[in-house]
């Protein structure tokens, strides 16, 4: 089955200021806000909506309501239900299904530095499964301020990244036909290599980044590609397609 | 064909499938003020999610004849909570300045979820194809159609899934502030319910296709999303309509092929009302054969993430006995579907197992007699 790359959306934070302004958006989480920029950037029509799956992936997942929830409860013994089901890993895996109307089958992923690439090869899976013919496939995570210093310790050579998400629409041959627009490339890889070790000379903190890197490097212009993901401890992923 | 091949679980009211079944036919129940707790104690500082997780997995292991997980096998791992037991002190600790970011920086580094899948891959020095599945309470029903579908499609050649979760402040405060939790067990279905238990457990199972002695063969998978609200599932219960729907298409099954529904019922109004709906709808009044319909959470309680496993095991376990279990503390339903009122032998071949979870998602398996 032939696996297609309708479109690909990355936001940073400093994106997203409509919806951080937006009162209907006033009790979502970073994590929500920024994929819900990304996906509204999607060409999502009525057709698409009616086959559609979603697989959100996170590493960290809802950090500020965690903490906010538990520094509530610990201070004033006060349970917050609002943040308690914010708090939740797929609370914005959740969201988005309320906000865009997706009925399809959801699920949040997370896996370490490989989180973003995990999330891609869930979505395909939903698509050769026929469990949906187009799938939306996010990455993505979101900091506080109080955690640079420890997260400095963890990463050492990280590049400090307040939040991001990435989202790809993908769809099988049937899904492709659903779009009046052409597909940016085609699938033809993923995989995640944990046995292997490569030198790696750059490194971030932002686990979900592998689809950021995968969307910048589609709109680069090359013919064919081979994506080689190297993670801070040596391991790496490679995704390879072709326009 | 798509097969269980050995199933282990940890839960409280005891170790393994078979003395989880049994309180299930006694009714013992595990609920202690409105909990289900496990005393169970851990060697050193390790995790309790990893340690009842590798309990169950040495269990499952052995029955199915494993005696390692090799690279060309998989492992699907379900949680909501992952290894929170050894990070929300030291988090509540950081927030209120008591320690510093370096005496908390070990503790953040195993905050993602995925941490419990690498110690438990540790555990089996394992180093092929993994996941974490964190979909609130139907994660552990989506690792186990996952599973199915990682060998369906060739991914993997054998398939280790489950799912563990643990109690804690954030999800026992949390559910007490959406005024969810009842003190004593509780009674799913019921026109008295008092809302659901929380409690801890584990349960793995091991997945393989086309072997010669199953313990029960996974006959189909269906997921959907309510996209209604974040905490109540859509009151008409499309969704679980939905998931049960794509299930028995996927199991290439009709409505009548189904013998039992082992429900998700929580013993809250909101879930018992939504689910009982769905299942009214698919199997009306009118049909020619309704299949029958119980829940067993007043048994183990409401496991979140590991429901799913821990509930399929239960299934398995029934079906391998023929045997029908009622919903301990029912009484009076008020909800429109086919209860028994004892527990009773039958001639039980297929199981559908619901799962419905926070964030509006809802998961359905089918479990077939081998």
């Amino acid at each position: 089955m032939k696996i297609f790359i309708m479109a690909a959306e990355t936001r940073r934070l400093e994106d997203t200021l409509e919806y951080q302004n937006n009162g209907q958006f006033r009790k979502a989480t970073t994590n929500m806000i920024l994929a819900a920029s990304a996906v509204s950037a999607l060409p999502l029509n009525e057709k698409v909506k009616s086959s559609l799956g979603l697989v959100v992936g996170s590493s960290y997942g809802e950090i500020k309501p965690t903490n906010d929830f538990l520094l509530t409860l610990a201070d004033s013994g006060l349970a917050r239900p609002f943040l308690f089901q914010s708090s939740l890993n797929n609370a914005t895996s959740g969201f988005l299904t309320m906000h865009f109307g997706i009925c399809g089958p959801s699920l949040t992923v997370s896996r370490g530095y490989f989180t973003g690439e995990n999330a891609l090869e869930a979505g395909v899976l939903l698509l050769q499964s026929g469990q949906a013919d187009c799938a939306v496939v996010l990455g993505v995570e979101s900091f506080v301020p109080e955690f640079d210093d420890v997260l400095k310790k963890i990463y050492p050579n990280g590049t400090s990244v307040v939040g991001g998400c990435t989202g790809l629409l993908i769809a099988n041959d049937e899904g492709l036909k659903l779009f009046d627009r052409h597909p940016i490339a085609k699938l033809k890889d993923v995989k995640i290599i944990t046995d292997g070790r490569k030198k790696f000379d750059r490194a971030t903190y932002h686990d979900s980044d592998g689809l950021e890197m995968l969307a910048k490097d589609l709109f680069t212009g090359e013919d064919s590609n081979l994506l080689q993901l190297i993670k801070p401890d040596g391991t790496y992923s490679e995704i390879s397609w072709t326009k | 064909m798509i097969s269980i091949t050995g199933m282990g679980c940890v839960t409280c009211v005891g170790t393994g499938p078979d003395v989880l079944f049994q309180q299930a036919l006694n009714e013992n129940s595990g609920i202690i003020d409105g909990l289900g707790k496990m005393d169970i104690q851990t060697p050193g500082d390790e995790s309790r999610a990893i340690h009842f997780s590798m309990m169950s997995i040495n269990q499952a292991m052995a029955q199915a004849g494993w005696t390692e997980l090799r690279p060309d096998d998989g492992l699907i791992v379900a949680t909501t909570t992952g290894l929170i037991d050894i990070w929300e002190n030291p988090l509540i600790e950081f927030l209120q300045t008591n320690i510093s970011s370096e005496e908390f920086a070990p503790f953040l580094k195993i905050q993602p979820l995925h941490s419990l899948t690498k110690k438990v891959a540790e555990h089996l020095e394992f180093k092929g194809r993994d996941m974490l599945i964190t979909t609130a309470c139907t994660a552990a029903t989506q690792a186990i159609a996952m599973g199915s579908h990682w060998l369906r499609q060739g991914l993997v050649k054998r398939c280790l899934v489950g799912g563990v979760d643990l109690l804690s402040k954030l999800t026992v405060n949390g559910f007490r502030s959406l005024q969810l939790l009842n003190p004593n067990p509780a009674t799913p279905f019921d026109v008295n319910r008092n809302g659901i238990n929380l409690a801890e457990g584990a349960g793995f199972l091991c997945l393989e296709s086309d072997v010669s002695r199953p313990l029960a063969h996974i006959l189909g998978s269906g997921t959907s999303s309510d996209a209604f609200h974040m905490t109540g599932p859509e009151p008409e219960g499309q969704g679980c309509f939905r998931a049960m729907s794509a299930a028995l298409r996927d199991a290439g099954l009709n409505t009548d092929q189904i013998d039992w529904i082992h429900a998700h019922g929580t013993g809250s109004r909101q879930n018992d009302s939504a689910e009982g709906a769905a299942i009214g709808k698919l199997f009306p009044q009118v049909a020619k054969r309704r299949p029958w319909v119980s829940s067993t959470k007043n048994i183990h309680g409401h496991t979140l993430g590991a429901s799913g496993a821990i509930e399929a095991i239960l299934c398995v376990k029934a079906l391998e006995n023929k045997t029908i279990l009622k919903t301990s503390g029912l009484k009076i339903s008020d909800v429109d579907v086919r209860h028994p009122d004892k527990h009773f032998s039958f001639d039980l071949k297929t199981v559908l197992k619901n799962t419905l979870g926070f964030g509006g998602n809802n998961a359905s398996l089918i479990l077939g007699a081998p």
